[in-house]
């Protein structure tokens, strides 16, 4: 819903800590039963995640601040093709999109998974209260739709920047960014890389930490693969390494074979518009692309939509159509704004009270000492 | 004589790899056939699939001249990361063949990672109706999401773990006392997200010519030639796949659990009819209902999620 | 035809020289015209003719077309006749003749809204210039010579705001048009619709042809209205040559105008399944389609009907043998569509779609002159069958049928009982054709400069032809305003409001033609 390519990033942010709170939250609710292993767990996907939050959002808002710097605008619907300009943001902004869309073998993914395996623990160990237990089965389900929408949120972010056709002639004029900000960013998304394949030693380590925050046993020391134990006897297993390499031969594999002969024999041509020449105004804008999502949530995402329409004089033949659209942001408008203005009306008061007159104050200051001699009476 | 235990996981996954690779069209062509049969129509023949996809492969590509990498290397990294999960699935056996595990959630990212790719591929042209199918295909994934992990999480947890062969081998076990009011909910959920990740009626119609209403056929609008055949066999396959975790996961029956050829030839065989059941369920979906206005999408997607909360209750809260 | 009603025609002659301020030429009133069945016609100038098309609606008057000629010399004056329908009256034709050198009348659009597809016409394809018309964009000629502005589709702006062109080349097989939204995501801000793609010119191709040679060309305006044109375009050179076909050959022409129906509404149907992906429906009733096709080609030797109708009566007459099982036949496809109707509407999945979709409400459907199915659909009662009937019609009783939301399943219901309406009148028909000649010569010759002015009522609503005699029973000029001319800006009307995805199904509840809109 959000089009402002860094208000967009912060508003996940918010994303982020819940899925590191959650993992919290679980750790805390398995240790008050007894179950330490799954506990460490928990923490475990908590640290973890909190890392790659660092990373990969300090990834995504040295990008954002590229285009920003690139072209001058913010806002999405303005952007657009900036990949054949600036090729190297453009991979590692994906690269961050990717992983904060919780995409294997990317670190998103490797400690949401453990997040997951934090509330499976939770759900499955028998000793928590049932009612508990079936709220953590609820949050795996919210866990699952944070994801999903992630994904949505990040293809929509990239793919209306950086693909397609220029939207202003800001986003056609714009240039690769400073190399020092290019070097940063692909330094931040080969960690993005790195940890997600190296999940399994990571998160041994954090495990090791995890473990004296709970009680000092012998951290258990998996080399390849993140493991987790929800009941005794039965292991789950992300070997993030062996998926990463399967993929990557899987996708060398079919891509070599697409590519190797056919390379050369490529016809260039306008894209598809059922006959008519191409414009960028027929690209999907960021609204436009968010819209399905805003229409499936309408209960909550209230927007004022506005479609004015003005018609020549005296018929009703239209002269123009506009159309403006807001958000409602439902927290914002029936607990932030309330108190908001009940803040201000206490500040109001307050201000009465504080006259500024020297006598006003001693009075108030002999109020004080009566209302506390008669207190302590 | 007994093979060495690396060469039993070669082959195993050969095995399952070849299976699945040339399985993927035919369980397209079946649903094919019995849709058109269902309209009094003769339909295409049983490998008209493998010929579209060769005729493709063998077609001189067109790129838009406003696309580049992007939408040159999606296709392989779609197909790819759903090759790499129908290795992770477990078919024959109760076991995923390659790694030994195959945990569901990773399954579930790598798709995750296709739609990721593919969803994004199809802005790279700037054409409308990409952008369209897109933008519907992440929303409806949105939905449907909740509801694949819910109903997999009612079946993880009965086994006490995520990992697919952990869970089939647990269902082995228990025999038709799996079959609880609990796990027909999941699996009725599952249900539902399978029709609405694969594109079937009432979601999707996977062979209309009208372009408004297109989705997974919108992203695939400026694919020709070798990216072409590779996403739509991405797509097919991505079928196979989900068919097979829902067996695994639901109605495990018939795996084999001791690594001999006998027993996994008749996992094998029970499983590709399972998928064929799979396959003709949503032949009857489409030749039978409406397509679905699009926003009432989140009412039967919702209900995906609903049954599989309401199995997770009886499962968690009445013990 | 319609009666006869001279007292209404001096009346109204009065009240629209009140209107007028001065006397309308008495020489000028039914003088010109020499068919001789009640048409009321009026010279007019220019300025003229703003206050007599609102008199005339203050009548009630409905506008049928806007006709843009030429005549003269080498056909080089220009002159514009607008012609109104009288309810329960005669139809009036408002000529203006067009000063040399200056082709410019003040446009009625909007006083007529629905006359605004009509000027656009007569000004790409004659030069007449509509001064003050709302939207004076090309329609016909999609890129005019330079002077002129070229098309420019009018798309709506905003923040998000995306176009989403489709056609004129479309997946499926479906004629050309251009579909220019303005939408955000799904939701469509404005629609406009840009056709004219097969215009083959074949109003001016008629120009000097014989009524003989002219026929199969009118008749081939459009693939499935081809009973429509070519009765319309008979019974106007019938009434310019006060000609009355044989009894046999004026019941025939309802037999095959209710097949034409029929066979159209039931495919209609199976298309409305199309739009939402119901293969149930499309298949079945595709079947249906096809059966009456069949039963059409044994009647006629043709599976669309052509080449049957003439001015006269009939080019041929029916096959006895196709005759002979056409009721019995027609009875059983009426009671298979019937049935797959009746399990259509029992699901609900199916229902959901249709209700509240596309809505033309009453007062737009008035506004742009919606005819049709359409029209019906929408609580106005309008089917020339009835309001005007010719040939056979005049003796029968047409059960009108109509429903009053306006939606997509409104005008489902209203195809599928038509389509009941129909096989009844077939079945009926078949079963008491009188015998006799199937058809009559023309009873005497055209006058040069008559206008012989006939419509017939189709599958889509009333088709309408304009037709002046030339020399030596020769055409001088042509128009067809065809139902589907009528009806087309009304889809583009209703579609803003709607999700994108949901267009296909409106478009194809009203099922227009674009071959015989572009002609």
């Amino acid at each position: 819903m959000q089009h402002d390519i860094k208000r967009l990033l912060a508003f996940h942010s918010i994303e982020n800590i819940g899925i590191i709170l959650i993992g919290l939250g679980s750790a805390l609710l398995l240790q008050a039963h007894g179950a330490t292993e799954l506990a460490a767990l928990a923490l475990t996907a908590a640290l973890f995640h909190s890392i790659n939050h660092a990373v990969f959002k300090s990834l995504l808002f040295l990008g954002a601040g590229a285009v920003v710097r690139a072209t001058g605008l913010h806002d999405l619907n303005h952007l657009g093709g900036l990949g054949r300009k600036m090729p190297a943001t453009m991979l590692a902004f994906g690269v961050g999109a990717a992983a904060i869309s919780g995409l294997p073998p990317l670190n998103g993914f490797a400690s949401e998974w453990l997040t997951f395996q934090g509330l499976f623990g939770a759900a499955g160990t028998a000793g928590i209260e049932p009612l508990a237990r079936f709220a953590a089965a609820l949050a795996i389900g919210g866990l699952a739709l944070t994801t999903a929408l992630a994904v949505a949120c990040f293809v929509k972010a990239t793919g209306v920047t950086f693909l397609g056709l220029p939207r202003t002639a800001a986003a056609s004029n714009a240039s690769e960014t400073t190399r020092p900000a290019v070097v940063a960013m692909s330094l931040l998304a080969v960690t993005c890389l790195g940890l997600g394949l190296a999940a399994g030693p990571v998160s041994s380590a954090l495990r090791a930490v995890a473990r004296v925050a709970f009680h000092d046993g012998p951290p258990l020391v998996t080399v390849a693969a993140v493991s987790a134990e929800p009941q005794s006897s039965n292991v789950a297993i992300y070997a993030a390494l062996s998926v990463g390499l399967l993929l990557a031969a899987a996708i060398g594999i079919i891509a070599i074979a697409s590519w190797a002969r056919a390379r050369a024999r490529v016809r260039r041509v306008d894209t598809w518009t059922c006959g008519i020449a191409p414009k960028p105004a027929f690209q999907y804008t960021a609204t436009s692309y968010a819209k399905p999502i805003r229409l499936f949530f309408r209960r909550i995402l209230v927007a004022e939509r506005e479609v004015s329409v003005e018609y020549h004089p005296g018929t009703s033949f239209p002269s123009s159509v506009r159309y403006r659209s807001e958000i409602t942001l439902l927290f914002e408008e029936r607990v932030l704004k309330p108190a908001h203005r009940l803040s201000l009306r206490a500040a109001n008061v307050a201000r009465k009270l504080q006259g500024g007159a020297i006598q006003l104050y001693i009075a108030y200051m002999v109020l004080a000492v009566l209302v506390l001699l008669w207190w302590a009476r | 004589m007994i093979p060495s235990a690396a060469v039993t996981t070669v082959l195993l996954a050969a095995l399952q790899l070849i299976v699945f690779v040339l399985f993927a069209p035919f369980l397209t062509a079946t649903i094919r056939l019995t849709k058109a049969r269902l309209q009094s129509r003769r339909g295409p023949g049983l490998l008209q699939p493998y010929r579209d996809l060769a005729k493709w492969w063998g077609k001189l590509p067109l790129e838009s001249n406003a696309s580049g990498p992007v939408a040159r290397y999606a296709p392989p990294v779609v197909l790819g990361a759903i090759l790499t999960a129908a290795l992770l699935v477990p078919e024959a056996t109760s076991r995923a063949p390659l790694l030994g595990w195959g945990d569901l959630l990773v399954v579930v990212g790598l798709f995750a990672t296709a739609r990721f790719v593919l969803a994004l591929s199809a802005l790279d042209a700037g054409g409308a109706f990409g952008g369209m199918g897109s933008s519907r295909d992440v929303a409806i994934s949105a939905l449907a999401e909740p509801g694949l992990v819910l109903a997999l999480a009612g079946a993880a947890l009965a086994a006490g773990s995520s990992d697919l062969g952990i869970i089939s081998a647990f269902g082995i076990k228990q025999g038709i006392g799996l079959l609880g009011p609990a796990h027909l909910l999941a699996a009725a959920a599952f249900a539902i997200v399978i029709v609405a990740e694969t594109g079937h009626h009432p979601v999707d119609n996977p062979d209309t010519h009208l372009e408004l209403t297109m989705i997974h056929e919108g992203m695939l609008i400026e694919a020709s030639g070798r990216s072409l055949a590779t996403l739509v066999f991405a797509s097919e396959l991505k079928l196979v796949v989900l068919a097979a975790v829902f067996s695994a996961a639901f109605f495990p029956f018939g795996g084999a659990t001791e690594i001999a050829p006998g027993p996994i030839a008749l996992g094998l065989l029970l499983g590709l009819g399972k998928m064929l059941i799979v396959g003709q369920g949503l032949a009857l979906l489409d030749a039978s209902i409406a397509k679905a206005r699009i926003m009432t999408l989140p009412d039967l997607l919702g209900l995906a999620s609903l049954l599989a909360i309401a199995g997770l209750g009886i499962q968690v809260l009445l013990p | 035809m319609p009666k006869r009603q001279e007292s209404t025609s001096e009346s109204l002659g009065e009240k629209l020289n009140d209107a007028l301020g001065r006397p309308v030429p008495a020489s000028a009133r039914g003088v010109i015209d020499a068919a001789d069945d009640g048409d009321l016609f009026f010279a007019l100038t220019p300025a003229q003719l703003g206050p007599a098309i609102a008199a005339l609606q203050g009548l009630g008057a409905s506008h049928v077309m806007l006709v843009g000629f030429g005549f003269g010399k080498a056909g080089k004056r220009l002159a514009v006749e607008e012609v109104m329908a009288i309810p329960n009256g005669p139809l009036a034709r408002l000529r203006v003749e067009l000063p040399a050198g200056d082709p410019t009348y003040p446009s009625i659009t909007k006083l007529v809204p629905a006359a605004q597809w009509d000027e656009r016409e007569a000004h790409d394809l004659h030069g007449i210039v509509p001064a003050g018309h709302p939207d004076p964009r090309p329609l016909v000629v999609h890129d005019p010579a330079p002077p002129a502005a070229p098309f420019k589709p009018f798309v709506a702006h905003g923040d998000g705001v995306y176009q989403l062109p489709v056609g004129p080349i479309h997946a499926g097989i479906i004629e050309p048009g251009h579909f220019r939204f303005s939408a955000v995501g799904e939701s469509v801000l404005y629609l406009d619709a840009r056709l004219f793609y097969t215009h083959r010119g074949l109003e001016h191709l008629v120009e000097g042809r014989t009524f003989a040679e002219a026929l199969p060309i009118v008749e081939r305006a459009c693939g499935v209205c081809t009973v429509t044109h070519a009765t319309a375009f008979s019974r106007a050179v019938e009434r310019l040559t006060r000609t009355v076909p044989p009894p046999r050959a004026r019941l025939a022409r309802v037999l095959l105008a209710e097949m034409e129906r029929l066979y159209n509404h039931v495919g209609d149907l199976g298309n409305i399944c199309a739009g939402v992906g119901f293969n149930f429906g499309t298949s079945r009733l595709g079947w249906q389609k096809e059966r009456l096709l069949r039963l059409n080609e044994a009647l006629t030797g043709h599976r669309y009907l052509m080449g049957v109708v003439a001015p006269g009566g009939l080019r041929l007459d029916l096959d006895e043998r196709g005759l002979v099982g056409l009721g019995a036949a027609v009875t059983e496809i009426e009671h298979e569509v019937r049935s797959i109707v009746r399990l259509l509407v029992r699901s609900d999945g199916f229902m959901n779609r249709l209700h509240g979709l596309g809505v033309l409400s009453r007062a737009e459907a008035m506004r742009l002159g919606v005819l049709g199915v359409a029209a019906r659909a929408s609580g106005l009662a309008g089917d020339l069958r009835r309001d005007r009937p010719a040939d056979g019609y005049s003796d029968l009783q047409v059960a009108q049928i109509g429903a009053s939301t306006g939606d997509v399943a409104a005008r489902f219901h209203v195809r599928a009982q038509e389509a009941a309406v129909s096989a009844a009148l077939i079945v009926d028909i078949a079963g008491r054709l009188p015998a006799g000649p199937m058809s009559v010569a023309l009873a005497r010759e055209a006058r040069p400069g008559a206008v012989g002015l006939a419509g017939a009522e189709g599958p889509r609503g009333a088709s309408w032809l304009w037709l002046m005699a030339g020399l030596n029973g020769r055409i001088d000029r042509l128009h067809l305003r065809s139902a589907s001319f009528a009806n087309w800006p009304a889809v583009a009307s209703v579609v803003p409001g709607n999700l994108v995805p949901d267009f296909p199904l409106i478009n194809k509840s009203f099922e227009l033609c674009y071959a015989c809109t572009d002609r």
